[in-house]
């Protein structure tokens, strides 16, 4: 590699830095429609939101090129101590946080909060990649792939504590990683299932849900008696029990361990509960302002239902409903199309790293990515439950905005130096 | 193991697939309809009050009116009002609305603000019903003076009926409560509910913020029309005059109630209605409407009546001698009284000075023992009348007579002669002795005269006449006789005087207890009579029911009340005085800049100067003198054009704009010398017009 002339651009993948800044500024002229108002015009005013996110995105942009021009080394040397000092964030906000709606996870620094579980994010994203790529390291066995799942579930669990239970779901997308890397199939299935299934017995009797479960897992046992071993019998067996055990834990969970929220989200999703006034009030809301953008939109800060506040959160966990209303499907289909092609970039670049530190840092950055996307997205459209985490790039607020960027603009100094890596 | 690469890819595309179908069948599919219901509820239709009409008295003076009132919140979100603006004024906020509305700290207010703001609320009430002149104040404290979109203020504006005058005649004038469970609805305002309650308006409006709507045009909408006015005959004056008269006596003699009716003999209006109880506490207020529901036997003062049937149909003459005897008369059982008794032989004129019973028993068994119907039959023919009276809860009368099995006795007849066996209400006793008073042509009550729509006249209750002649004139006369000498002879002496003359007759009631029976009787003390004798104007009845300290006779507890107010309303009345206040003197004519036309009047034709143009209409004038005759300039306020307030008082003035729906702001003290808005220019409502004042 020549060295001579280098700058903090050279190398970077100019595809990753368009789509960024695409998406940073689409978001903030949807912001800016989400809250606009005839007293303040003026995009750049300061006191209202849109001014603010303008001022986040200059940060960011600095942000960036900070990012770009320290030495690559920095990040994998010092994973461990970012890590740690994330984690001491996370303990420390319990002392002096401030609580906002619910959940005890600001900082309040001079006039704006600061959420440390965003920026927890990128330091574990970067303490799995080195982990994974340690010498010797291999997740199919048990005790490695522990460490791992310490190391993901502990500021999770942190997180969970602080009430901020979308934030801690997240961390849940590295197991993607994980099993990238190695981890048995089973590890990724078995939660999976146990979702599908919690889900599935809300909606359906408990008792047709047993005998499903027991047909499926008996069936090929008689059929197949001859030909499958006695251990195989034995953890079809324990799969059932593991089943059914869920089925007729989660009356328990449902009403004792979820929150009421929760509970009533849930119940949205599944259509069980159908008070448009009460829980059911957001998504409905959502669902009309996205609707009513129909093929081509009202067109740009014509948007009634989301500037007249009859959808809630619009400038941050709701803000794919401006882009529904004023642009329509066809402006969806362009911000969705900008969101997959980001992610397929990302997994396309981290692929081609030498190094698994790398590669484990870009899946990493994908997976938590593709996580937020679909769950924010299928959320405004009543996909999920109602779980509020932003939209990354787009959403309102500069903890989020600065968290993604240099979760993406790490990688971006990591495959700019992909060379360097031997 | 490499296969796992494409699970991430996989996984990315689905996801997008996935989110880019529901996106399609939410917009392509469900569109239109999504779309409908986001239209649905982004425009509503707001009703809009209407302003419910005044009621005024007769000489102009408003008794009740809708007020404008405010509700006084704040939307202390986060979004409307920025942290740099809350915080920073959040203390000297708090500290203000402590000072101004004293219902709580200033920590108080702070905390209520504070905690709101923690939970981001669009609606934190601070204080209710809060008037205009407060209300502007308060747009002026820190924070809530930066507008509505950043101060968050909140002012809802409703109004509340206000009887201006408080408690007087509050009866009559009524009141409606809608907003109890059980509707109470009585007097004027509710017998006018329909004129003065015009109709709501409908606006469409469009939301353009959280919780504020824009009106946006619509076919639909319907202009709100305000209530009409109703002009009654009360005169205020006369109102205060017979309150205050009826309150003294009642007080001293510790009365459970009583009540007042004065009304014009010519026309029938009634000029003054007071109804007072003593409530639990003692005091006396408007209680029940008992000059129109009091109905009872009526004692002495329904000889009256037995003498113009007698006269009448009787073959009876003023000259005519009984025999009273010692003042005990036993007819069949009973035994007949005379309060102050043995008068021996009278002529008829003394039997109904000195209210005999036993002389008036005796005259009606003289003329009708043997056909006692042709006396009953010329009783109802007096009092049984469809009296449409203008308000709600009129008792009908009640007259015995022969037909009435269950009732009618051997005694009926010499007791009716003396007011018993007869269910009367004040009201239809005076409008006999007005009927009297009038040269036998009975009128109707009259409460309400006008309905006005805008300063426009809409409706007039002309005077009506229920019997143009209630009996022979020659009877008439006689009657006049008989109600003069009471006063001047007989029972009510103490009204003498040589100013003017009263003519009435005092009556005192023996009825029974509602819970003891005749046993233990209580008195219900009258005087039913007008004034001036020699050409009546008013007529009038003052009822006390129960007295307790020790005199119950008419002619000692209601005379003097009757007596007071005729004394005032005499010297009030210009009509009656013209010929008194003739001054050759014709001193320089006193300035007036403006004011209520009727006051000014009375004070201009009182110092006897000339007054030329009296408008029918505005209220207020302004006067302009030329010589030694005055002039008015009538106020222009019609609706839409500012008006001329040089000269008006600081309240006239702000009643005026007010009215109008505009925004005043005040500055000095004592009458308008500068506008900033010139008279006559177009205003809308909303409009500021700042006033000057100068003393």
């Amino acid at each position: 590699m020549e060295r001579a002339g280098r700058t903090i651009f050279s190398n970077v993948d100019w595809i990753l830095i368009s789509l960024y800044a695409i998406l940073v500024i689409l978001g903030w002229l949807n912001i800016y429609a989400a809250v606009f108002d005839e007293q303040h015009k003026n995009i750049f005013d300061i006191t209202q939101q849109y001014g603010k996110q303008m001022i986040w995105i200059g940060a960011a942009v600095i942000l960036a090129a900070i990012i770009l021009l320290i030495d690559v080394k920095f990040y994998s040397a010092f994973s461990y101590i970012l890590y740690g000092l994330g984690i001491i964030s996370l303990i420390i906000v319990f002392i002096i946080g401030k609580e906002i709606s619910g959940s005890r996870s600001w900082f309040q620094v001079g006039g704006f909060g600061v959420q440390p579980s965003e920026f927890v994010k990128f330091t574990t994203s970067l303490l799995l990649a080195r982990y994974i790529s340690t010498l010797h390291i291999d997740l199919q066995k048990t005790r490695h792939l522990m460490v791992a799942l310490l190391i993901i579930f502990f500021p999770a669990a942190l997180i969970l504590l602080q009430n901020d239970t979308g934030s801690a779901i997240v961390f849940s997308a590295f197991m993607l990683v994980l099993f990238r890397f190695g981890m048995p199939l089973k590890y990724l299935l078995i939660p999976v299932a146990i979702v599908l299934l919690f889900l599935l017995s809300l909606m359906v009797d408990k008792l047709i849900l047993t005998g499903i479960i027991a047909l499926i897992l008996i069936i090929p046992v008689i059929r197949f008696r001859r030909k499958i071993s006695r251990k195989q019998v034995v953890a079809a067996i324990l799969i059932a029990l593991l089943g059914v055990g869920t089925v007729f834990t989660v009356d328990f969970v449902f009403h004792r361990v979820l929150e009421p929220h929760q509970r009533q989200r849930m119940e949205v999703l599944i259509g069980k509960e159908t008070d448009l006034k009460g829980a059911g009030y957001n998504i409905n809301q959502s669902l009309i302002a996205i609707g009513s953008g129909r093929l081509t939109g009202k067109g740009y800060l014509q948007g009634t239902q989301t500037k007249y506040d009859f959808v809630p959160e619009q400038s941050t966990d709701f803000i794919f409903c401006t882009v529904g209303e004023e642009w329509g499907f066809l402006g969806s289909l362009v911000v969705i199309a900008l969101f997959v092609g980001l992610l397929v970039r990302i997994i396309l670049v981290a692929e081609r790293q030498r190094s698994i530190f790398s590669q484990a840092y870009g899946y990493g950055v994908a997976c938590i990515l593709l996580f937020h996307f679909a769950i924010n997205i299928g959320m405004t459209l009543g996909l999920v439950p109602v779980i509020g985490i932003p939209l990354p790039f787009f959403s309102y607020g500069g903890s989020s905005l600065w968290a993604f960027t240099i979760l993406l603009f790490i990688f971006i100094k990591l495959d700019a130096s992909r060379y360097e890596f031997l | 193991m490499r296969s796992r690469i494409y699970v991430l890819y996989f996984l990315s595309l689905i996801f997008g697939v996935i989110v880019l179908v529901k996106a399609s069948y939410i917009q392509l599919v469900q569109g239109e309809e999504l779309r409908e219901k986001a239209e649905k509820q982004e425009m509503r239709y707001f009703q809009v009050e209407a302003v419910r009409g005044t009621i005024y008295s007769a000489d102009g003076i408003p008794l009740a009116t809708s007020v404008p009132l405010f509700d006084i919140a704040m939307d202390v979100r986060h979004k409307v009002v920025p942290d740099s603006i809350f915080l920073s004024g959040v203390d000297s906020l708090a500290y203000c609305l402590a000072n101004t509305f004293r219902d709580k700290t200033k920590q108080q207010y702070k905390q209520i603000l504070l905690k709101a703001r923690a939970k981001e609320r669009g609606y934190v009430l601070l204080q209710k019903n809060v008037k205009y002149d407060v209300k502007r104040q308060v747009e002026r404290f820190p924070i809530f003076r930066l507008g509505k979109n950043r101060g968050g203020l909140i002012a809802d504006k409703k109004y509340r009926r206000e009887l201006i005058y408080g408690d007087l005649g509050r009866r009559t004038i009524g009141f409606i409560m809608e907003d109890t469970k059980d509707s109470v609805a009585l007097g004027i305002e509710s017998a006018f509910d329909q004129d003065l309650r015009g109709s709501k308006g409908l606006v469409l409006k469009r939301r353009i913020a959280g919780s504020a709507w824009r009106p946006v045009k619509s076919d639909n909408e319907i202009e709100p029309k305000n209530g009409c006015d109703v002009i009654t005959t009360i005169d205020f004056r006369m109102q205060d005059v017979a309150d205050n008269a009826l309150r003294k006596e009642l007080i001293a003699d510790s009365a459970d109630y009583g009540c007042v009716i004065l009304m014009e003999v010519r026309t029938g209006h009634i000029k003054a209605i007071i109804n007072l109880a003593k409530n639990k506490q003692g005091q006396y207020v408007e209680g029940a409407n008992y000059a129109i529901n009091d109905r009872a036997e009526p004692g002495s003062t329904f000889k009256l009546a037995s003498f113009l049937i007698a006269l009448e149909f009787g073959g009876l003459s003023l000259h005519d001698k009984f025999n009273t005897g010692n003042g005990k008369k036993v007819y069949y059982r009973k035994t007949v009284t005379d309060a102050h008794g043995g008068y021996g032989v009278i002529t008829a004129q003394q039997i109904f000075e000195k209210s005999s019973n036993v002389g008036t028993s005796e005259i009606v068994r003289h003329c009708f023992l043997k056909n006692p119907e042709k006396f009953t039959n010329g009783l109802r023919n007096l009092f049984v009348h469809d009296y449409e009276l203008q308000i709600k809860g009129e008792q009908k009368p009640f007259i015995n007579s022969p037909k009435e099995k269950r009732t009618w006795s051997a005694e009926s007849l010499h007791q009716m002669g003396y007011g018993y066996e007869t269910l009367l209400t004040p009201m239809h006793m005076l409008i006999l002795y007005n009927a009297v008073a009038n040269n036998g042509k009975m009128m109707r009550p009259l409460l309400v005269s006008k309905i006005r729509r805008a300063g426009q006249t809409i409706k007039v209750f002309e005077p009506e006449v229920i019997n143009p002649a209630i009996c022979s004139m020659s009877t008439i006369d006689s009657a006049h006789k008989l109600l003069e000498g009471v006063v001047s002879n007989g029972t009510a002496k103490t009204l003498f005087n040589t100013v003017y003359q009263i003519a009435g007759k005092t009556g005192t009631a023996k009825v029974a207890d509602a819970d003891k029976g005749y046993d233990v009787p209580i008195y219900k003390a009258s005087f039913v009579g007008y004034f001036p004798a020699d050409n009546p104007k008013y007529s009038c009845i003052v009822v006390v029911t129960n007295p307790t300290k020790g005199k119950y006779y008419g002619g000692a507890v209601s005379a003097p009340v009757f007596k007071e107010i005729a004394d005032k309303v005499y010297a009030m009345d210009l009509e009656i005085n013209k010929r008194a206040v003739k001054d050759s003197l014709r001193p320089v004519v006193p300035f007036a800049p403006a004011g209520y036309q009727n006051e000014l009047t009375t004070i201009y034709e009182t110092l006897n100067f000339k007054v030329s143009d009296r408008f029918p209409a505005p209220l207020l004038v302004r006067s302009e003198k030329k010589d030694r005759v005055v002039s008015f300039q009538p106020f222009r306020f019609s609706n839409g054009y500012m008006p001329d307030l040089i000269g008006l008082t600081a309240r006239d003035a702000l009643y005026l704009l007010e009215k109008m729906g505009l925004k005043v702001r005040l500055s000095g003290k004592g009458n308008v010398i500068k506008q900033s808005v010139p008279a006559g220019t177009k205003i809308s409502k909303g409009n500021l017009v700042q006033i000057q004042l100068q003393t």
